[in-house]
């Protein structure tokens, strides 16, 4: 019996993520503790409903979930183009339809649906995946991916944009795309910071870059185009730099050194560190967070959430939480790997690098090693539907667990 | 586990590679987060608690009363009101501009100033505008602004405007003592500060803390001082009429009690009103009576005339040789009125310069130099004010050929107004020097006495018996010789007249002069010494008797009936105020003359120009550092904020370095200084709460106890400074 249930639930990943939705409602029951909100029972609440769902669509059959992939995909690129018309503008951005009191985030939901999406369309062949070093196949998965990542950035909402297109790499690079087309589409990353650090720095990288593509030993031609577009892109850096209004360039500054701007974007990322680092080895204790409770970091029950954590649990905390972070990402790279099923496969590694991608994002800002990009740290942030949508993916990577021996 | 990494061992290398660049490249940016969280959490975890506390931890000081000063009736001489400013906390407020263009109106300031201010970063406390004049105080009570913070400051308020104000002082617009017994007496007077440590949330609102009690301030300490302040303002108008009649540069006037010492009255003019500093000439600030030094020329003679009769070697019917001749070579030495024989009495009366420079050589350097000595010139007369320069005599060693006949008819010699005072109150007293003060209680803020001052004699000077001579042969100075203009009817006088050349430039001129005159009455049982100066006459009279001598005897006759004169000096009363003995003090400060080396003054406090004074009359050579951390914002206002060598170190004259004195601007606000605490002996968390508390920062070597700090306690700093803390376990 009980071997029969470990063979049929993942337990690790279902403990691991329980432990985490219960440090985030600690997490957001002391941040909001001398708020009189009531961010706290909400989040409880949904997360009860969520892990419910959760354990459902563990039992789902891959292959009805693959056959709703599509159809979901369209109702959320419905979904994001009515948010453009009809949604609620919350800070600047229309990303959000107000649903009585609740608002409900269809980017959130987008994100699963383009995920099962992609890996629907990568798993096409029975034996393995589609060859996506085919330049018609590869525009395709590219395009299910930047059709919604362009009605997000209508709402605007960076954030979000880039964790659709931080997916694209991993998954397409399970899939089966080449490394030499993986570092082409990555060395202009290295260009643009080259550039912006100076004019050594870009010409430094440029020679990295073509080392490497001569590395390679693929045709000259190509790699050599590879290296002007480089050039090209590198150069244009500067000049759209130029362009760009004053405090827009205030806030890249920032991310490079926050103390420029103390009181505008800097401000979160200096109270943060404040607070994790104040926090010392074993943190200040339980509701006893000095920063936290007078509310230094405006609602840091939503994304520095994080913070609370270092503050009042300290390092062992911080790494505490991240050490079950990581446990997630790795069940679920593993649940890629031991499943026969391609489609759930390449579906885990999407949902293994969405998760990766916020926790690097979140907790990287609130210490002050990535720039300042609103997005949640997943099943601890306070929100709805990003804590729904995320259970949702852990049901999904647990169903390729179950499924594991299914095609 | 029922599952593997890898599906198979047949798994294709492929898959193998696929998943370990992944896992690779995932790990790689946990490490990258692990790490930066060794550093904010665990490296450098203290920075950030520092900046925590700094954050939710906010000090408002409860200010406390500053002493009042009161003369010897009870009037009131400085009392408190109040004054407000405005002060912003940039992180708090919301609307720069909304605020800067309310302050813009509401002061008629230019508007781009308020603004620079309140979007200056990095502080959470800065002055928009400091003591605003109460007709444009109106509705500032109402502004309700975020971050901007309404103070109520306390101001001093000088009851007399210029009466007695070089001995009061004033204070800064911090409220801490600047000069006279504002400064000499700021610990006493200024109390201490309270506190209450808020904490402050994120958006800035106050809660108290339940860590740090409050402390409430401690009221300064009420002074009642010697002065009478009607004996005051009859001085200092007799002196001010007196300077203008005779066209004067300006004037010094001390009145002082015979028998105890007690300061009644003292001025020099100018005068300033403390009420109103920014307006005032600085010229006036300065006690002169204390802080200058000048040849004595007559007034000094009484040394030699005591000495003689002392050692016997003359009486007053003594007869002198008074043609000027061959016998004091080398000198210029002559009189007025020359006549070729007179009696020792003649000599006195009629101030012969070429009987006393007889005399003195007949007396010998030695002796004549203990007797300058034991009438306390050279030394410093230990009244409770600052800026005290005790002048200048020089040992029998250092004596030239014609030092001593020179020194005899006062010159060659320095001396301030007081030392004169006090000398011709030691005659007085039957030859007893009694210690002056001005200090005469010192209360608690409801009135519980903490101390007072009884009068203290010195030393015996001379005996009795030649007291009683010289008083007599002083009283034929006013009754026949230079001093007849100090006669008043119905009182006997005793005095003596004192005209000396100004050095000019280097050289002695006939056409500059001190005229001074110094008097004490009624000559058979003197109750009060009377010390006029009047420097470089230009009306045409400048000896002492004509210039002098009559502001004497206005005063004099003025003051006669006042309580403190007549009623104050009876038996009773020193029977019922015991006087102590206090030999010790002048003793060692005779020790100290006599050992050849000098003490290097204090200067740090004075102006700058008082401070250089100070410096070329002592011969030291200096070097002015201008502290460039603030801004200079003017000249003839600076202040010295430290020296080197530090004061009173015992250093022959031949090692006096070169005196490096670092100035600050005086018109600089002090709002950004606060004093560094000691910290020496508490464990490193209750210094560094300490620090905090007092807005400094700090860098820690080692850990545990704190066994030393850089700088020491009460240094003043930049708020926010570094303390360095040495520790050890």
């Amino acid at each position: 019996m009980n071997k029969g249930l470990l063979e049929r639930v993942d337990l690790i990943l279902i403990i691991v993520t329980l432990a985490v939705i219960v440090c985030g409602l600690i997490a957001i029951f002391s941040a909001t503790y001398t708020s009189g909100t009531d961010y706290f029972s909400k989040q409880l609440i949904f997360a009860i409903t969520g892990i419910v769902m959760m354990i459902f669509i563990s039992y789902i059959p891959p292959r009805h979930i693959a056959k709703a992939s599509y159809i979901l995909y369209f109702i959320s690129l419905v979904l994001l183009v009515l948010v453009l018309f009809f949604g609620k503008k919350i800070s600047g951005s229309k990303s959000w339809f107000s649903i009585g009191s609740f608002g409900i985030q269809p980017s959130e939901f987008a994100k699963i649906a383009t995920v099962l999406a992609l890996a629907n369309f990568l798993s096409k062949s029975e034996e393995g995946f589609r060859n996506i070093n085919r330049l018609p196949d590869f525009l395709k998965a590219c395009a299910i991916v930047l059709i919604p990542v362009a009605l997000i950035m209508r709402q605007p909402d960076m954030g979000t944009s880039l964790v659709f297109v931080s997916m694209i790499l991993p998954v397409l690079f399970w899939a089966g795309l080449s490394p030499f087309a993986l570092f082409c589409i990555l060395s202009p990353v290295i260009a643009v910071i080259g550039a912006f650090l100076g004019v050594n720095y870009f010409i430094g990288s440029l020679v990295i870059i073509g080392i490497i593509l001569l590395m390679f030993k693929r045709n000259i031609l190509l790699s050599a185009g590879a290296l002007i577009i480089n050039i090209i892109i590198g150069y244009s850096v500067d000049t759209l730099y130029d362009k760009l209004m004053p405090y827009q360039q205030a806030r890249i500054k920032a991310v490079f050194n926050p103390e420029t701007d103390p009181l505008g974007s800097g401000y979160n990322v200096i109270q943060s560190k404040v607070a994790i680092g104040s926090g010392g080895l074993t943190g200040k204790g339980f509701l006893q967070g000095t920063q936290t409770q007078l509310k230094f970091i405006p609602e840091q029950w939503t994304d520095f959430i994080y913070c609370m954590i270092g503050e009042e649990f300290g390092f062992i905390g911080s790494v505490t939480i991240l050490i079950l972070y990581m446990v997630i990402i790795l069940k679920l790279v593993t649940n890629a790997n031991i499943t026969r099923n391609n489609f759930l496969s390449a579906a885990c590694i999407g949902f293994a690098s969405i998760i990766l991608f916020h926790l690097v994002i979140n907790v990287g800002m609130t210490i002050g090693i990535m720039p300042v990009i609103g997005i949640p740290l997943p099943m601890m942030s306070y929100g709805i539907s990003s804590l729904i949508s995320f259970l949702v993916m852990i049901g999904i990577g647990m169903s390729a667990y179950r499924y594991r021996n299914q095609y | 586990m029922q599952y593997k990494l890898y599906k198979s061992p047949g798994k294709d290398l492929i898959q193998r590679r696929k998943i370990n660049l992944t896992l690779i490249f995932f790990s790689m940016l946990f490490i990258a987060i692990f790490i930066k969280l060794l550093r904010v959490q665990i490296i450098d975890t203290e920075k950030y608690k520092i900046a925590a506390r700094k954050q939710y931890e906010n000090k408002i000081t409860l200010p406390p009363y500053r002493g009042l000063i009161f003369d010897r009736n009870m009037n009131v001489l400085v009392s408190n009101s109040y004054e407000y400013s405005v002060a912003a906390d940039p992180n708090m407020i919301d609307d720069p501009d909304k605020a800067a263009q309310f302050f813009s109106e509401k002061f008629g300031k230019d508007k781009n100033d308020y603004l620079s201010k309140l979007k200056s970063i990095n502080t959470s406390f800065i002055y928009l505008e400091r003591r605003i004049p109460e007709s444009k105080t109106s509705g500032l009570d109402t502004i309700d602004m975020n971050g901007i913070i309404i103070l109520k400051e306390p101001k001093r308020v000088y009851n007399y405007n210029r009466l007695a104000s070089q001995i009061l002082g004033f204070t800064n617009i911090d409220n801490k003592g600047q000069m006279g017994i504002e400064l000499s007496m700021e610990s006493e007077l200024a109390g201490k500060e309270g506190f209450v440590i808020m904490q402050r949330d994120g958006k800035g609102n106050n809660r108290p803390s339940l860590e740090f009690p409050r402390k409430e301030p401690e009221n300064g300490n009420n002074l009642i001082l010697t002065l009478d302040i009607n004996i005051q303002r009859i001085a200092e108008e007799e002196l001010a009429e007196g300077v203008s009649k005779f066209n004067a540069d300006g004037g010094k006037v001390i009145v002082m009690s015979v028998k105890t010492g007690e300061i009644l009255g003292m001025s020099s003019y100018p005068t300033f009103d403390p009420n109103k500093i920014s307006t005032s000439d600085t010229a006036g600030m300065k006690n002169a009576v204390l802080t200058d030094i000048y040849e004595p020329g007559s007034t000094f003679k009484i040394v030699a005339a005591a000495a003689a009769l002392e050692e016997k070697l003359e009486d007053k019917n003594s007869i002198i040789a008074t043609e000027s001749g061959s016998e004091i070579s080398g000198t210029n030495i002559k009189d007025v009125h020359g006549s070729s024989r007179m009696s020792f009495q003649q000599v006195i009366e009629q101030s012969s310069n070429v009987g006393f420079s007889r005399i003195a050589m007949k007396i010998g350097p030695e002796k004549f130099y203990k007797y300058a000595r034991d009438f306390g010139f050279g030394i410093s007369s230990g009244i409770e004010l600052p800026g005290e320069n005790k002048g200048l005599l020089k040992k029998p060693i250092e004596f030239s050929g014609v030092s001593l006949p020179y020194m005899a008819i006062g010159y060659e010699v320095m001396v301030n107004a007081i030392q004169i005072a006090n000398a011709y109150s030691a005659i007085a007293n039957k030859g007893v020097m009694m210690k002056s003060y001005i200090i005469k209680k010192e209360t608690e803020s409801n009135g519980n006495l903490i101390f007072e001052n009884k009068p203290t004699v010195l030393r015996q000077v001379i005996s009795e018996n030649t007291a009683n001579t010289l008083s007599l042969l002083l009283t034929g100075v006013v009754e026949r010789g230079t001093g007849v203009d100090a006669k008043i009817e119905g009182v006997q006088i005793a005095g003596k007249t004192g005209t000396s050349q100004r050095l000019v430039n280097g050289a002695y001129t006939s056409s500059s002069h001190n005229s001074s005159f110094a008097g004490f009455f009624p000559a058979d049982d003197p109750k009060v010494i009377i010390m006029v100066i009047v420097n470089n006459p230009k009306s045409g009279e400048y000896y002492g008797g004509k210039v002098a001598a009559p502001i004497f005897k206005n005063i004099a006759s003025k003051i006669l009936n006042i309580p403190a004169v007549t009623d104050f000096h009876s038996e009773e009363f020193l029977k019922s105020a015991p006087v102590n003995v206090n030999v010790n003090s002048a003793e060692n400060e005779i020790k100290e003359l006599n050992s050849g080396r000098i003490l290097i003054p204090n200067f740090v406090n004075l102006r700058l120009e008082d401070a250089k004074d100070i410096l070329f009359e002592n011969n030291m050579r200096y070097e002015v550092i201008e502290n460039i951390s603030e801004p200079n914002t003017g000249a003839g206002s600076k202040i010295v904020e430290s020296q080197f060598p530090e004061a009173n170190q015992n250093i022959k004259p031949v090692d006096i370095p070169v005196i490096k004195l670092v100035v600050k601007n005086a018109n600089v606000s002090d709002d950004r200084l606060v004093t560094v605490p000691d910290v020496k002996d508490l464990s490193l968390r209750k210094a560094i709460n300490k620090l905090l508390s007092e807005g400094l920062d700090m860098e820690i070597i080692g850990s545990g106890k704190v066994t030393g700090q850089t700088p020491g306690s009460g240094t003043r700093l930049l708020h926010g400074s570094k303390v360095i803390l040495y520790c050890r376990d």
